[in-house]
């Protein structure tokens, strides 16, 4: 049996740490011997008995998947350090979704809480519906956040998409809201809706690309010229896109790319492109 | 009748050392000091007191002797999945160092005032650092002084005579000193500056981005940034370029507008790079007597300054999961004990609407709104008035503050208290 | 209280000239005593264990203000160490600059029970003593920095030594401090106005006082007072290519004030200061020379500061020299200067194996330990945590025990450090003796803490029992077994209380802080204070009452009058 669907029927709101609930750390194990293991409900350690329903499920593929039915919104850090497996989550899901995750992938129905791929170094994460703040960051201070990986949100996602990233690519079908790849140092962010501002704030390297409209763009970044297309993960993206490289106070070599169809505000630019 | 010097002042961040209290039997006489609040603060204390422990029975908030208070405390913080502390800023350090022992025992998260004010000045803090110093190096040398999203003459009243540019250092005189004011509107404090700048609301920034930009001698491709003029921003980088000593101080015009924690990220940047020019310090504005005294004092014993998670046993940091805000509007907790603060006067609704749906209890000098909506309220002393205690300033120096007279029969400082609740739930606990 | 008889261990005790033989320990009343009645006294089975003094650690930033905006700075150096709350222990974070609660257990489990913080600015001492009194077990101190002061600047400016000394005895007094502490001397007030070079007979801007004349003066002051303690420096150009000239002209500049009780000056983590070459890719050794002046003069003593490979942070009062690692690394930089006084900076580190800069670091402060011949004058610290955190001596004490080791961690160093440096013709290995003279017994000694150090009668019960036998090991070979011995010991006593056992805590008793109750003759005093309190107004935004430290604001106050030390 390579599925396992879990019911949440916890009946307290406390946050639950699902760091347990990994591919990786569930490979092997049949039913009673999940029911059997231990995480924390607020501060009391609870089996997972006491707080999931566990049913085993066929399913074709050899890998484990993991099936959570329903909201599971107080539930943080699922897929904690997975290599391997699927998580499908039919709901919306606690905060710290796939941290340090470095392989498999996470799917979720609803929405996800902040911190979504927090320092993650690869596999994917599918998100449906929306998700919070902070996407894809690091440890505060660490000055490092995502290493790679692949995180796609439906709908639409906070603040600060990409803090630190490194490496690795995020995908916003929906809109953003402010400092979108600020401190951004490598990796690729796509947005295909609208920004609310503060476009790749300080960042230093990676890309943003922006199909949809922002409010302004910052003076450190100068333009450079009008591109069709731009390119992420290999993926041709149609334009035309303003193209701009900055954050220059920062010293860098970051680039961000802004429909040119969608933000007439920024049509006086093209008096600067060299 | 005892005249009392040299008393420190619980009125904000500035924790001026200079008041004179002058107390008469059981009452405070005369305040002489330069400050209105610190004198209204000495004479008016005892306004809107709690004056005796209170438990919500059958809906109304009846009186309670004071073990059946603590007992009924602590029962709730260990009953609870997940229990809150919060406040902390109006307290003494050694009865938040009480808190942190709390926490631990209960498993709780315990946060403080920082969380919905300079938590944004932390967060930046974390990535970058600060190039800072003591207010006296401000008296002693700087010739140039920044306002940047606060207002002094109003919120810190001294702040401008005692420390900056109203005042005279060894190397300074107060007329050689100059002050911009960078704000929204014009303030009570941009009325006495040199220069004020207005910026766009959420647009600071972009300010400090076109001010770095003109440091590093960048063409700016617009005519102006942030509602301010190219010349305005280029003449303010000259300024800031060319002082001696230059100290930029923020309040929460720069933390609570868009950007947040990234605003004190660009601006510690900011002084940082003005470094290479000149000397330059940047100094957040504390509100709180002794917030910076709960930042302290909690990142010594923990390794964090607020929001902290101790539900595991362990310290655990997590801004944005682990900040009050954050876990009252996720419903989280399930019993949360208030001190020094009022949080029902201040937090959004949702936060508010939670936090009293579920078992409350509040420690405070003071019956204040958080403590009207409580199922339990136990009375303090004012630190800094009835009872001693070590506070820390804005700049980070640590002073003792003075008990001038006793507090009325009964109440008894946070110390005190919280060690009653502590010693109970070692009890109840069987330890 | 509980007696106790140390029974049958390899009792290592320099003082009292014991060298792992074997000799019963008998406790009393948290001291140690001839004997005990044997029919009322638990007995310690220390057979085939190493019974060594409690671990006295004479620099280590474990309080006050820099040390906590270090940690304030780096959530990510503590999230992954973290500390259970268990019995009496209580929770805590790591990894470079532990929460205050760590600190104490993870000194105590290591077989330390004194370390004391070498650097407190004055008037942010009430912070330092604040956090000294959270530190559970240890026995502890601070230093206030003297160096950068307006006061003492202004007074040896103009001669007036008497003065001087009556102003630094009441700040000792006031602050409950123990020794002076100099870093960076003149220049970190250059620094002030924006300097950040600054040479030993450099004038202070505005001052007109060099360096060299605040150092000498401040020794002149500590020798009128009789302070336990040399003065304690920071020599200026730390961290520069060619400072070891620095030092050796800081060295020599007090060689005419030396009397005959010891050294007048400890100079601290001389590595950082023991750099020869011009610049970064030429840095080389410059251990010897100053191993050399060590050795032929007995006016001074150092600690050698050693840099252990890893994550770590540096934090120091030479705000000038972090601003120029700042600059080098362009990472995090933290700066406070602090009015009238002195300054900091902080800035993390990781430092790499593979950088030849930080190989030849490593390799100089083993040099300085392996070629000063006298082990009474140089004592074993990484200056934590600066050169790592404190958590790392036992892997360091291995290096000094084998060469062996270090020859194979060098081995894979950039060649041209191993040319650049002196270690790999080093054959010299520390034996327990040593290494109890430059952890323990020395280190006592110079900090004039007669009842610590040692194991005679008299002596506070601070004891470390090891999981080693000194009989039986090859520590050339073993560096292995070394490092995981010192690591955990079978038993830490402080003061009669066993506190840990196997790395558990079983006891947290509350550590003492020391300080110096320094008087000077009334009539000078009376007559200093006036203008001590006119210039305190001008000088600092507080009031003069609210600088002192109560004695009650001490866990436990500990005071040492000075004529009570024993003379070196």
């Amino acid at each position: 049996m390579a599925l396992k669907k879990f019911k949440l029927i916890a009946n307290s709101n406390a946050p639950i740490d699902g760091d347990i609930f990994s591919p990786n750390n569930l490979a092997g194990k049949n039913i009673p011997e999940i029911l059997n293991l231990e995480t924390w409900l607020g501060k009391k350690r609870v089996k997972v008995s006491e707080i999931f329903e566990v049913t085993d499920e066929s399913n074709e593929s050899e890998e484990l998947t993991l099936v959570f039915d329903g909201n599971i919104t107080q539930v943080t850090r699922v897929g904690k350090n997975m290599s391997e497996g699927k998580i499908i989550v039919k709901g919306s899901v606690g905060a710290f979704l796939g941290i340090e995750m470095s392989g498999g992938s996470i799917d979720v129905d609803g929405d996800a809480d902040t911190f979504v791929g927090m320092s993650m170094k690869g596999g994917t994460i599918q998100i449906k519906g929306n998700a919070g703040d902070a996407i894809g960051s690091g440890y505060w201070g660490s000055r490092t956040g995502m290493l790679g990986g692949l995180i796609i949100v439906q709908g639409n996602a906070g603040d600060e998409i990409g803090r630190w990233m490194k490496a690795g690519t995020i995908r916003i079908c929906g809109n953003t809201g402010i400092l979108a790849g600020s401190r951004l140092q490598g990796g690729s962010i796509l947005i295909q809706g609208n920004s609310e501002g503060k476009l790749g704030a300080s960042m230093v390297g990676g890309k943003v690309v922006l199909l949809g409209k922002t409010s302004s763009t910052f003076p450190s970044f100068y333009i450079s010229e009008i591109k069709s297309k731009a390119k992420v993960d290999g993926e041709k993206i149609s334009g035309p896109f303003y193209s701009f490289l900055g954050d220059i106070v920062e010293n860098g070599a970051g680039k961000l790319f802004i429909s040119v169809e969608n933000n007439p505000d920024l049509k006086y630019r093209e008096d600067f492109i060299p | 009748m005892t005249v009392i010097s040299a008393v420190l002042c619980p009125g904000c961040g500035c924790l001026c050392d200079d008041t004179e209290v002058t107390v008469e039997g059981d009452q405070i006489v005369k305040v002489q000091s330069e400050c209105a609040v610190s004198t209204s603060k000495f004479l008016n204390y005892n306004k809107h007191r709690s004056t005796t422990p209170l438990q919500r029975v059958n809906g109304e908030l009846v009186q309670s002797p004071l073990n059946d208070s603590v007992d009924k405390i602590a029962k709730m913080l260990i009953k609870a999945d997940y229990p809150l502390i919060y406040g902390w800023s109006l307290t003494s350090c050694e009865a938040q160092k009480k808190g942190i022992e709390l926490a631990e025992e209960v498993g709780a998260v315990i946060d403080n005032s920082t969380t919905v004010c300079h938590g944004p000045s932390i967060l930046g803090f974390h990535d970058v650092g600060e190039p800072t110093c003591t207010l006296g190096e401000v008296r002693g040398r700087a010739d140039l002084i920044v306002y940047w999203g606060c207002n002094p003459s109003s919120a810190h009243t001294r702040h401008i005579k005692r420390y900056t540019s109203k005042s005279t250092g060894k190397f300074r005189e107060s007329s050689e000193r100059k002050v911009i004011v960078i704000d929204v509107r014009k303030t009570p404090t941009a009325k006495g500056a040199d220069i004020f700048v207005q910026v766009e609301p959420n647009k600071d920034f972009e300010l400090i981005t076109a001010i770095k930009m003109a440091l590093q001698n960048e063409e700016i491709e617009e005519k102006s940034v942030a509602g301010v003029s190219i010349e305005q921003i280029e003449e303010i980088a000259e300024m800031l370029r060319s002082c001696e000593f230059g100290v930029l101080f923020f309040g929460v015009g720069l933390t609570m507008s868009e950007g947040k924690s990234r605003n004190i990220d660009c601006a510690i940047g900011l002084a940082q790079e003005l470094n290479q020019w000149t000397k330059f310090a940047i100094i957040p504005m504390r509100g709180h007597f002794n917030v910076t005294g709960a930042n302290k004092v909690f990142t010594w014993q923990t390794g964090y300054p607020f929001a902290i998670d101790m539900s595991r046993g362990y310290p655990k940091y997590d801004p944005g999961q682990t900040t009050t805000i954050d876990v009252l509007s996720r419903k989280y907790n399930d019993a949360t004990l208030v001190i020094a603060s009022d949080p029902v006067a201040h937090f959004p609704k949702n936060a508010v609407q939670h936090l009293t749906s579920k078992p409350l209890a509040v420690i405070d000098p003071h019956l204040s709104l958080t403590a009207y909506m409580a199922d339990v309220v136990i009375p303090s002393a004012f630190v800094g008035i009835e009872t001693s205690g070590t506070a820390y300033r804005m700049d980070g120096i640590g002073l003792i503050m003075r008990k001038v007279i006793d507090p009325p029969n009964g109440i008894l400082p946070d110390t005190e208290i919280l060690e009653m609740i502590i010693k109970r739930v070692r009890e109840l606990k069987g330890e | 209280m509980t007696e106790f008889i140390i029974r049958n261990g390899f009792v290592v005790d320099p003082i009292n000239n014991i060298n792992c033989e074997r000799v019963d320990i008998a406790i009393k009343d948290g001291k140690i005593v001839e004997s005990v009645n044997e029919s009322n006294a638990k007995t310690i089975d220390a057979t085939d264990k190493l019974v060594m003094p409690g671990g006295v650690d004479l620099h280590s930033h474990i309080a006050g203000a820099k040390v906590n905006a270090g940690r304030l700075l780096r959530p990510e150096d503590h999230y992954k160490d973290y500390e259970v709350k268990k019995g009496l222990r209580r929770s805590g974070t790591g990894h470079s600059i532990p929460s205050v609660f760590t600190t104490g257990y993870r000194y105590a489990i290591m077989g330390y029970t004194t370390v004391f913080e070498p650097a407190s600015p004055p008037i942010k001492t009430i912070h330092t003593h604040d956090e000294l009194n959270d530190i559970p077990i240890l026995d502890s101190a601070c230093f206030p920095l003297l160096g950068n002061n307006w006061f003492i600047m202004e007074y040896l400016k103009e001669d007036k030594l008497d003065e001087c000394a009556a102003y630094v005895s009441w700040l000792m007094r006031t602050l409950k401090g123990y020794a002076i502490k100099v870093v960076d001397p003149g220049a970190v007030e250059a620094w002030k106005w924006g300097g950040t070079s600054h040479g030993y007979d450099d004038p202070v801007p505005r001052f007109d006082i060099t360096p060299r004349e605040i150092v000498r003066g401040l020794i002149k002051v500590n020798k009128m007072l009789g302070l336990p303690h040399p003065v304690h420096v920071h020599a200026n150009q730390l961290g520069k290519p060619g400072n070891y000239k620095t030092t050796l002209e800081t060295l020599d500049s007090v060689r005419d004030l030396a009397g005959d009780n010891g050294p007048i000056m400890h100079l601290t983590h001389v590595q950082f200061n023991a750099y020869a070459g011009v610049d970064y890719p030429s840095i080389s050794s410059g251990a010897a020379e100053i191993a050399d002046y060590v050795n032929k003069n007995r006016h001074v003593s150092i600690d050698i500061g050693q840099v252990m490979f890893g994550d770590t942070t540096t934090m120091t009062a030479d705000g000038p020299f972090e601003y120029q690692l700042f600059q080098l690394l362009r990472g995090k930089w933290i700066n406070n200067d602090v009015e009238a006084e002195t300054g900091s900076g902080i800035v993390p580190i990781t430092y790499n194996r593979s950088n030849y800069v930080h190989a030849v670091m490593w390799a100089i402060g083993l040099d300085l330990a392996l070629m000063i011949d006298d082990p009474w004058r140089v004592f074993i610290t990484t200056d934590h945590p600066n050169g790592g955190p404190f958590t790392e001596y036992p892997r360091l004490f291995s290096w000094l025990m084998s060469k062996k080791a270090r020859d194979k961690l060098q081995k894979r160093m950039p060649r041209l450090s191993r040319i650049r440096t002196n270690l790999r013709n080093i054959d010299r290995e520390y034996t327990f003796y040593d290494l109890a003279i430059t952890t323990r017994a020395a280190t006592a000694k110079i900090l004039g803490l007669k009842d610590k150090g040692h194991l005679g009668a008299g002596a506070d019960a601070d004891i470390a029992i090891y999981n080693i036998n000194p009989k039986e090991i090859n520590t050339s070979l073993e560096y292995k077994t070394i490092r995981k011995a010192f690591s955990t010991t079978h038993i830490t006593m402080k003061e009669g209380t066993i506190v840990a056992k196997e790395g558990e805590i079983v006891g947290t008793p509350i550590g003492r802080t020391y300080w110096v109750d320094s008087h000077v003759p009334d009539d000078l005093h009376n007559s200093v204070i006036p203008e001590i309190k006119r210039k305190f107004e001008d000088y600092y935004t507080i009031k003069i009452d609210n600088y002192h430290v109560p004695e009650s604001y001490l866990e436990r106050s500990a005071p040492i009058q000075p004529s009570e030390v024993s003379a070196k």
